[in-house]
């Protein structure tokens, strides 16, 4: 450097007393020599201004300038140099420092270095680092992605141990440190006014790069950054207290103004979907006014295009006169953005994280509980593991050699495996049993869950199971009938998986080295066979299929009620509330149970400990747990009981009727005659009493016996009474959730007794026999139902009887629902059932609202009059309510068919040898339009809670660059 | 999967700070507790299994209709086997109000198969306790009463050696032993009395099973249209055959015509094949001539398995096995025909007067024979709930009672054709036994009350002179209410 370049400081301030000395000690530490000072004050409230005239006034040239508070940064800086100009200066250089940047003593040296070796440079920037801090890196140099995210390159709250050390060039550098040539800065008519706090650098930097000026960072020039704005530490006027919405706000504004002209509207849209996505995923982690702040952003923003045209034309004009025809230096400026594919990566880490914090925030609730315990007593001091995680034993290895030399990861695998082939059946779709077949298209199911009135049989308002709902969303990419081939495949393989971490943490729960790896797999293995030996996947009981896949997960869920933690206990509330709805949805007797067990527990847990329970935070969250299904499943619930149709609160789901459950059934863990041998269902609950002898493990497998015997006396008034449906027949409430829980209640005493096996050595030899044997017994039974489901699972799944409908009336029908087909059976002597077919017939969710659907009298009435005598008015009556056919299935009673035969607007049609069919003429207008608003309301209320407490039950995941 | 469980555990397990002193006091009351709980928890399970015992979803069964005041009847009357019989003649069953009937006639058939169509013709009124004669009824008839007119309707017509039933349009019917040779051939008259077309499906059935015969399938007869059918010609087979008759579409009356011709070795002689309506597995065949010549009887099963058939000869006194009673077992959808000359041979079948069939499942049947050269056939007459009435054949004729459940008493009343009471009688009857009244020679009407107990009525009419025979007519009960099922949604 052989002619010292001349630099004047442009120092702007507001309310930095707090920083401002140490800011100026930085300054009159410079090695470099300084030409002027120029100190801008924008209202500050503290004397800012006058600690800067006492620091600076007796070293350099300095002018104290002082502003309106309502003037933005890009005003300070103008005015500043209109003070250098009016001064009579002509410094080379302008060197903007913040006054919460204190710049290391070489930092203008580096700088003044760099330019005078890359005499290109016009704007360069110093390697920023946290103050106080010190070591971790801000920025150096930054960029802006698609969807105006500043991008730095770094990680969060990386340390600076040289590693981005190289002078290069970039596409922007903060104005914390920023040397820039004076006569540049004037050429591209310095900061834009539009953007008084935020993003001014990164659109100075565009518009630098446009008009192909050359931005470099200059790592070895060192300043430390406190970004009191950006942290929310200063409010200003001008930032208000909504940090985040004037960032955004400058982010979209520089993309709109910046970008090239052909893309804008493109550009428009792109950034209007982001934000509603980002708002989205802000409210996912609860970030409620930073979802707020984005959405306010993109209106702020398109609410004046005005503004954003006279800025493109203002940037036009600048690069015109600066490059005349050459235009803007796209090849720069696109060289410099972030990559297109940042967005992306950043919303895959974003999802990443949320559901490995969703996955794993119950999984440690006996670590917490163990170390808050620690904390309390020093002398309890946490044990090593004695089993300790794969992941220590085989870090370097990859994970083929770790999946083929473990064991239980090949055992799960075949188990997965052999399930697979178990549920082969379902492939291509199916039904049977229980499970009617599926409608057409996830629309059907939509349109079942937000209508009133349902055009099923005579119409009917009974609402549509709780399941719908969550059908429906699923179906939409894969179709419904796929769905349930997926479910009811999937169901066996998650209910291992949830059962695995359930009985982990359960384990770890009795013993700080939790249970072995072989009794989770016993454990998990037996529970996902389940719902399978039962013969409830056979028998098409889909619902008590999925319930067995949720229930282990509500009960990890629930785990999270004794946490140390009140917050994580909260959440535990939700969570298990969520759980709980779902599974109120596909085995609506569960509520009930659980609302039974969760008041035994409350009240056990009040004389054990009255003290800590009468705390809001611990008896609240099982209380949370129970309100958040009657709060997500109203639009079911509620209107089930005004029309008369309370029995689906109580009942499994299905096509009824389904063959009752006998005591005995519930011992065996069988649905009736279905599933594998019962003998092998005895074993698991005479497992879980022997499990009552070993003294080390009683307290909590006495607890299970507990809860078994909570949910066998809940299944007493459900296994005696009967639900009345359609037609008189009754069936009897769903006792799938107690047959589920009383397993399960066994299967985790069995794994609590099992854990006392590893003492089998200490014990007298014939006891070892004994329990030997024992072990043996417990091992075969779930490898008999495994081997059982694999070969014969499917058996009982048979096909549904063909219609009596006949084929072309079937198609006529799917065209409009008025269509409909009034079915006759049985006979004069025996009685005549009728029924309607509509539509696609009755699918899975129809067939429920229409067997609980209660007997409209009128059409009964109507019917009756049909088929005594010919009724003409009938026929009128069953045309007005939307019967096109009437078809009397076989064996059709010759006297109702002769009936139907003499009446008038009757007309017969073909139909096959047995079966009798006539034609109503007029045929039907269109069904009456029905508009239910306490519906639209119910459903209001159900599509907010859901999304609110969603984000309740999530973890908290929103961090600041602070952390 | 419990939460209760591993919350509690903790709780015990690792006591909080503090905590230890109060666990050691409080120790040996928690031990019995646990005990206690580990013996109380498992029997509570027990006991709840116990109480929930073995379970079943009711079910709703079958639902008898209810009955209201008929407002519709029709009655059809097939034609006479010649020409020249008489009018029909329609008078009311006891208590019943009675009341105009419309008309509709067709000419009397020529020849055993051809159509014909219905004419509606003059209106008649028939108030209870008159006999009215239909005008120019000498062809198939049919009979329609609305309202108050349509209960108990009761009508015949007289006939030498063979009268035909006049009764409602039915539609599963079973007509055992239908002959389509040319020693023994059936015609079926069908009759349809109303506006729409009607479908009927005659289904053959031999010894051995089903027979595909597709030229009786389908046969329609047009609205208001008279269809007769000669098997032997449309679909000719050596044996006898059952055929069930069932109607697929409409309403039709459907009469059989048997007729015997030895070809030149005696008389050629016809009757009426009575459809056998209700398939049973316990029946009863009123009307057994005395000494009857080749006595047959025809059994079908229209069941899927094999029915076993005992038979027991009723008398005035008493009903008996006959010794030498077959055991016969008919295969499923089959015909069986028993030969039981060797039965009403010797003295044991003298004053038989009917066959009491007992199967192991339901059974169509009839009864063949020749009385005095003259065909008789016979099926299981209907069960009598209710007072009935019957136009008797003119002559010197019987009334055989039987299949009474209990010991009662039936009041008979005869009328003459201007609808005045000739004759009152008091039949007494009882179980396992049959009852035969001699009536008036010139009662045209019979009305049969029995309060006490169900029984069927059979009217033989013998007729002697140069060709003696007999003729038979079951009595029907009288339709007197319109039965409404019970409808309930599915």
């Amino acid at each position: 450097m052989s002619q010292q370049a001349r630099v004047a400081v442009l120092l702007v301030s507001h309310d930095g007393a707090s920083w401002l000395p140490a800011v100026l000690d930085g300054l009159r530490e410079q090695t470099a020599p300084l030409d002027s000072v120029v100190a801008v004050d924008t209202g500050s409230k503290d004397d800012s201004p006058e600690i800067v005239r006492q620091a600076l006034e007796d070293h350099v040239p300095l002018a104290v300038r002082r502003m309106p508070a309502s003037a933005g940064f890009p005003d300070a800086v103008a005015d500043g140099l209109q003070a250098l100009a009016a001064a009579g200066r002509d410094p080379e250089w302008v060197w903007i420092l913040h006054d919460d940047a204190r710049p290391a003593p070489t930092a203008l040296q580096e700088l003044l270095a760099v330019a005078g070796e890359r005499p290109e440079a016009d704007i360069l920037g110093p390697k920023l680092r946290e103050w106080p801090s010190l070591r971790r890196l801000l920025e150096l140099g930054v960029t802006i992605s698609g969807t105006g995210r500043r991008e730095t390159g770094l990680e969060r709250g990386e340390y600076d141990q040289g590693q981005h050390d190289e002078v290069r060039e970039v596409f922007a550098v903060n104005t914390a440190g920023m040397l820039v040539r004076r006569a540049v800065l004037e050429e591209l008519g310095g900061f834009d006014a539009a953007l008084p706090i935020f993003g001014n650098d990164l659109d100075l930097g565009w518009r630098a790069a446009a008009a192909g000026r050359t931005t470099v960072i200059v790592p070895k020039a060192v300043v430390f950054h406190a970004e009191a704005a950006h942290r929310g530490v200063r409010r200003t006027p001008l930032t208000g207290r909504h940090t985040h919405f004037q960032e955004r706000r400058a982010a979209l504004f520089t993309l709109l103004v910046n970008a090239r002209g052909a893309t804008l509207p493109l550009q428009v849209v792109r950034l209007a979907l982001g934000s509603v996505l980002r708002m989205f995923g802000l409210l996912g982690v609860r970030a409620v006014g930073e979802a707020l702040d984005e959405i306010a952003a993109l209106a702020s923003v398109l609410r004046h295009p005005g503004r954003i045209l006279a800025a493109r034309r203002t940037r036009r004009a600048a690069v015109a006169t600066l490059r005349g025809d050459a235009g803007p230096d796209r090849e720069r400026v696109r060289r410099l953005l972030a990559p297109w594919w940042l967005p992306y990566r950043h919303g895959l880490d974003f999802f990443g994280d949320l559901v490995a914090a969703a996955t794993n925030q119950a999984a440690d609730v006996a670590e917490r509980r163990r170390a808050a315990a620690a904390e309390r007593d020093a002398a309890v001091a946490p044990p090593a593991a004695r089993h300790r995680d794969e992941e220590d034993d085989y870090a370097d290895t990859g994970w083929v050699v770790r999946f083929f030399t473990s064991p239980t990861a090949m055992a799960t695998a075949i188990v997965v495996l052999a399930l697979l082939v178990g549920v082969r059946d379902v492939v291509g779709g199916f039904s049977g049993g229980a499970l009617s077949p599926t409608p057409d298209g996830a629309g059907a199911w939509w349109r079942l869950h937000l209508e009133g009135w349902h055009p099923i049989g005579f119409g009917s308002d009974v609402p549509a199971p709780a399941y719908v709902l969550p059908l429906a969303v699923l179906a939409w990419p894969v179709g419904p009938s796929t769905l349930i081939s997926l479910v009811m495949s999937l169901a066996a393989p998650v209910a291992l998986w949830g059962a695995w971490r359930f009985l982990r943490v359960v384990g770890r729960f009795v013993t700080p080295y939790g249970a072995p790896r072989w009794l989770l797999l016993w454990g998990s293995v037996t529970w996902a066979l389940v719902p399978l030996a039962s013969g409830a996947w056979g028998g098409g009981r889909w619902g008590v299929v999925v319930a067995a896949a949720v229930l282990p997960w509500l009960a990890h869920a629930a785990l999270g009620f004794a946490d140390p933690d009140a917050a994580h206990r909260w959440r535990a509330g939700w969570r298990t509330g969520l759980a709980l709805a779902l599974l109120t949805a596909v085995a609506p007797s569960s509520w009930l149970v659980l609302a039974v067990l969760i008041a035994a527990l409350v009240g056990f847990a009040f004389r054990l400990a009255p003290g800590e329970v009468r705390e809001r935070s611990v008896w609240g969250p099982p209380v949370a747990a129970l309100v958040v299904p009657l709060l997500v499943l109203v639009p079911w619930w509620l209107p089930a009981l005004f029309e008369g149709a309370a029995g689906t609160l109580v009942l499994d789901i299905g096509r009824w009727p389904s063959a009752a459950t006998s005591g005995w059934d519930l011992l065996a863990g069988r649905f009736g005659d279905l599933g594998a041998p019962a003998a092998v269902g005895l074993v698991l609950p005479v497992l879980a009493l022997l499990s009552l002898v070993p003294a080390a493990t009683r307290i909590p497998v006495v607890a299970c016996w507990v809860v078994a015997a909570v949910t066998a006396v809940v299944g007493v008034p459900l296994a005696v009474t009967s639900v009345g449906l359609a037609g008189g027949d009754g069936q009897q409430p769903g006792l799938g959730i107690v047959l589920l829980v009383l397993q399960g209640a066994w299967l985790t005493a069995a794994l609590l007794g099992g854990l006392a096996l590893h003492h089998l050595g200490d014990q007298r030899r014939p006891v070892q026999a004994g329990l030997a044997l024992v072990g043996l017994a417990g091992l075969v039974a779930p490898l008999v139902g495994l081997v059982w489901f694999a070969v014969w699972g499917g058996e009982d799944l048979s096909d549904d009887p063909p219609s009596d409908v006949p084929v072309y009336m079937a198609q006529r029908a799917e065209q409009a629902d008025e269509d409909g087909i009034l079915v006759l059976r049985g006979s004069i002597a025996d009685g005549l059932s009728y029924e309607v077919h509509r539509g696609d017939g009755a699918t899975l969710g129809e067939d429920e609202i229409a067997a609980l659907t209660p007997e409209d009298a009128d059409v009964t009435a109507t019917i009756r009059s049909l088929v005594t005598a010919p009724d003409p008015d009938a026929v009128q009556e069953l045309s007005r309510r939307g019967i096109l056919y009437v078809v009397q299935a076989a064996p059709a009673d010759g006297a109702v068919a002769s009936s139907l035969d003499a009446t008038t607007g009757l007309v017969q049609a073909s139909s096959s040898r047995g079966t009798r069919a006539w034609q109503v003429d007029p045929a039907p207008g269109p069904l009456p339009e029905h508009h239910d608003w306490a519906r639209a309301l119910l459903l209001l209320v159900q599509g907010i809670a859901i999304p609110v407490l969603v984000v309740l039950a999530l973890p908290p995941l929103r961090r600041s660059r602070d952390d | 999967m419990t939460e209760s469980g591993p919350t509690d555990v903790p709780k015990s397990d690792v006591p909080p700070s503090g905590a230890g002193r109060r666990a050691s006091v409080s120790r040996a009351r928690r031990v019995d507790l646990l005990v206690g709980l580990a013996i109380l928890a498992p029997t509570v399970v027990a006991l709840s299994v116990g109480l929930v015992g073995g379970e079943d979803n009711p079910l709703a069964g079958p639902q008898p209709p209810t009955t209201s005041a008929l407002t519709s009847a029709t009655m059809v009357c097939p034609g006479g086997l010649t020409g020249d019989d008489g009018p029909v003649r329609v008078t009311r069953t006891p208590d019943v109000p009675g009341g105009k009937l419309a008309v509709a006639t067709a000419p009397a058939a020529r020849g055993a198969s051809g159509s014909s169509t219905t004419k509606s013709g003059t209106a008649i009124t028939v108030e209870q306790g008159s006999t009215v004669e239909v005008p120019s009824s000498t062809g198939p008839t049919v009979l329609d009463g609305r309202g108050a007119a349509a209960p108990g309707i009761a009508a015949g017509r007289d006939g030498e050696l063979a009268v035909p039933e006049c009764r409602g349009p039915s539609y599963d019917e079973w007509l055992v032993g239908v002959g389509s040779s040319a020693r023994y051939a059936t015609t079926v008259e069908l009759v349809n009395p109303d506006d729409g077309d009607a479908v009927v499906d005659l289904a053959l059935h031999d010894a051995t099973g089903p027979v595909e015969e597709p030229a009786l399938r389908g046969i329609e007869v047009p609205p208001h249209g008279v269809k007769r059918i000669d098997l032997a010609t449309a679909a000719p087979r050596a044996e006898a055959t059952a055929a069930h008759l069932t109607v697929v579409r409409g309403r039709v009356t459907a009469t059989a015509r048997n007729t015997w011709d030895p070809l030149g070795r005696g008389r050629v002689t016809t009757d009426f094949l009575p459809p056998d309506t209700d398939p049973s597995s316990s029946s009863l065949l009123l009307g057994v001539p005395d000494k009857p010549a080749q006595p047959t009887l025809q059994l079908a099963n229209p069941g899927e398995d094999e029915v076993r058939v005992s038979l027991r000869f009723v008398t005035e006194q008493s009903s008996f096995a006959p010794t030498g009673a077959p055991e016969i077992s008919v295969p499923p959808q089959a015909m069986e025909t028993v030969d039981l000359a060797k039965l009403f041979k010797g003295a044991t079948a003298e004053g038989v007067v009917g066959i009491e069939i007992e199967a192991s499942g339901p059974v169509a049947s009839s009864f063949m024979a020749l009385s005095g050269d003259d065909l008789l056939l016979l099926a299981p007459a209907p069960a009598l709930d209710d007072p009935a009435a019957a136009v008797v054949p003119s002559g010197r004729k019987t009334l055989v009672l039987g299949g009474a459940e209990r010991t009662g008493v039936v009041s008979v009343v005869s009328y003459d054709a201007a609808g005045k009471e000739i004759r009152s009688d008091k039949v007494e009857i009882g179980t396992d036994r049959a009852a035969t009244l001699a009536l008036p020679g010139e009662a045209v009407s019979v009305s049969v009350v029995a309060r006490t107990t169900r029984i069927q009525a059979v009217v033989l009419a013998a007729t002697g002179g140069r060709k003696p025979g007999l003729a038979t007519l079951r009595v029907r009960p009288g339709e007197l209410r319109a039965q409404i099922p019970a409808v309930d949604p599915d």
